[in-house]
């Protein structure tokens, strides 16, 4: 028998924050749970959208803050994109993380954020250990078909900025030369940070605001500290979201916080029209592409930012392929990969694999053997969660970048270019204190 | 917290299936992981990566990044993933009793 529930009270702190939100305006319609793949999530019957709303509206915020729902949410924004009344969902349920004491927080990703606040990145590597790593796997991509190339780290007066992800320095270590050879190829001036360089936001997955903004802020004085003309959203969804997110609040607080930067649709649309690469779409002959819209660089972005990157992406890929298909539903109506909102990382596979469903239904129709993307979240969860799952598609995962590496013409570089990048090379790891050959 | 039962000897983990803490790794705890990555037998070469692991745990307080790894040990990542099919950062941190690294790994 159905329980009978009576309105509660809300805790002011918590009406407060929700009123911003139009909740109140809600006509349970029910479009949020309809157009929502977690409606029917095993060990989750009985919840969806259309009811933990109502569950706010009668005061029931323990009972939503100490359930798996909010954090089982992606933060896709499907529900808010279809709601008549434009409730902000997503920023309803990340309050409701927001308000779960932290040390509650699931799995791994409170640790993350106060590694990231204490060491600058989330996996505490120590500095000298990412330094190593961009020499000796800088002067293997030097050797291997780049020569001349290194890392800039710190460097001054450099025209972009570029924040590398943990998990690559950590694990994924060839994925980062995919950029690497398009900086090479186009001449860049460009750097990294030697401290503070993590891409990724975990404040944004567990709705710590003050993280957000911390890990924005110094984005920020990395662009001032090293005056730099430009910096390059991370690909993360969740990092480039954070970020900007954590961004506008900095550039509240000052308006000098306000530095310019680009996603990296806009850079590589750039550099391609302005003739500083140039590609060779015969790599990729005989396959047939399709692309992934990830909600925080279409949807989400576009609601909350105006813009949503949805054509420069599908301009890009038929810069370097002949065979280019649109998945179905597309652009603003894509459906997310499952992992969106810290679902990679956090101890919810199962959840993150039934949400994936309806993103596997999606390649799947398009017959396509290569799926692009470009966000490092969205690219793990389509290439090594869903096949575990749904084994009845065989597909490649490419980044848009790594299919633009891969299609570079690279112009060579003259032996007084080389010479030069090496004698800085030289200089600059010498400052930083690594020398390869005493290492190992 | 949960706890797994294995050989008579009960182990806490955390939600993602790791040791609660590296104090308590032993043996049994190996035998343990071994059977559920479905690892068919342990090598050199598997406790090789193990101590590798651990003796960079202890001095660091985290695992270490996969280049200083294969460095170290002299295994290509393409070996590491042979011996550990779930990767360095899951199968093989959880066998060695190291918490489970806090990336998108």
């Amino acid at each position: 028998m159905a329980e009978i529930v009576s309105p509660k009270k809300q805790p002011e702190y918590v009406k407060e924050h929700l009123q911003k939100f139009n909740l109140a305006a809600c006509m349970t319609c029910g479009t949020c749970s309809s157009g929502c793949p977690i409606t029917g999530t095993p060990g989750m019957e009985g919840w969806d959208t259309r009811k933990t709303l109502r569950m706010l509206v009668y005061g029931m915020t323990d009972e939503v803050v100490y359930s798996k729902f909010p954090w089982i949410c992606t933060g896709c924004g499907r529900c808010a994109y279809g709601c008549p009344m434009a409730i902000d969902i997503p920023y309803i349920m990340l309050h409701m993380k927001h308000l779960r004491p932290r040390d509650q927080v699931p799995g791994i990703l409170h640790k993350g954020v106060e590694n990231c606040i204490k060491t600058g990145n989330n996996m505490a590597i120590p500095k000298q250990d990412y330094l190593f790593l961009l020499a000796d796997l800088g002067n293997e991509l030097a050797e291997e078909e780049c020569p001349g190339f290194y890392v800039p780290v710190d460097k001054e007066n450099a025209d972009i900025l570029f924040f590398p992800n943990s998990k690559e320095v950590f694990a994924d270590n060839d994925d980062m030369k995919w950029w690497w050879k398009i900086f090479y190829a186009a001449r860049e001036n460009w750097t990294v940070p030697s401290e503070n360089w993590e891409s990724v936001d975990w404040g944004l997955f567990t709705g710590n605001y003050e993280a957000t903004k911390i890990f924005a802020q110094r984005k920020i004085e990395h662009m001032k500290r090293l005056n730099i003309k430009r910096m390059i959203m991370p690909d993360c969804g969740g990092g480039s979201y954070g970020c900007r997110v954590g961004m506008e609040t900095c550039a509240l607080d000052n308006p000098e916080n306000r530095v310019n930067f680009i996603y990296l649709y806009e850079y590589l649309v750039e550099i391609i029209k302005e003739g500083r690469i140039k590609l060779d779409k015969s790599v990729h002959a005989g396959k047939t592409f399709t692309w992934h819209d990830s909600c925080k660089h279409g949807r989400e972005l576009e609601r909350h930012f105006g813009k949503g990157f949805y054509e420069e992406p599908r301009w890009i890929i038929q810069q370097c392929v002949d065979n280019f298909v649109e998945m179905e539903p597309n652009r603003a109506n894509s459906y997310c990969c499952g992992a969106g909102g810290g679902m990679w990382p956090m101890p919810y596979e199962d959840e993150s694999a039934y949400h994936g469903r309806m993103k596997h239904r999606s390649i799947k129709e398009t017959g396509a053997d290569v799926v692009v993307v470009g966000c490092s979240n969205c690219h793990d969860q389509l290439m090594k969660r869903l096949p575990k799952y749904y084994d009845d598609h065989d597909y490649e995962v490419k980044y848009i970048w790594e299919l633009v590496a891969d299609a570079l013409i690279i112009e060579p570089w003259s032996e007084e270019e080389i010479k030069k990048a090496e004698e800085e090379a030289e200089a600059q790891w010498k400052k930083f204190g690594i020398d390869l050959d005493e290492m190992f | 917290m949960p706890t797994v039962e294995y050989k008579g000897k009960t182990f806490n983990v955390d939600e993602d299936g790791f040791i609660d803490s590296f104090d308590n790794w032993c043996p049994e705890w190996v035998e343990y992981v071994k059977e559920s990555e479905g690892i068919q037998e342990l090598t050199e070469e598997h406790w090789k990566v193990i101590h590798m692991l651990q003796d960079y745990y202890k001095k660091h307080g985290i695992a270490p990044m996969v280049r200083i790894l294969t460095k170290v040990t002299g295994f290509k990542l393409k070996k590491i993933y042979e011996l550990f099919p779930s990767g360095p950062g899951k199968g093989a941190c959880k066998m060695a009793g190291l918490p489970k690294p806090t990336g998108c790994v």
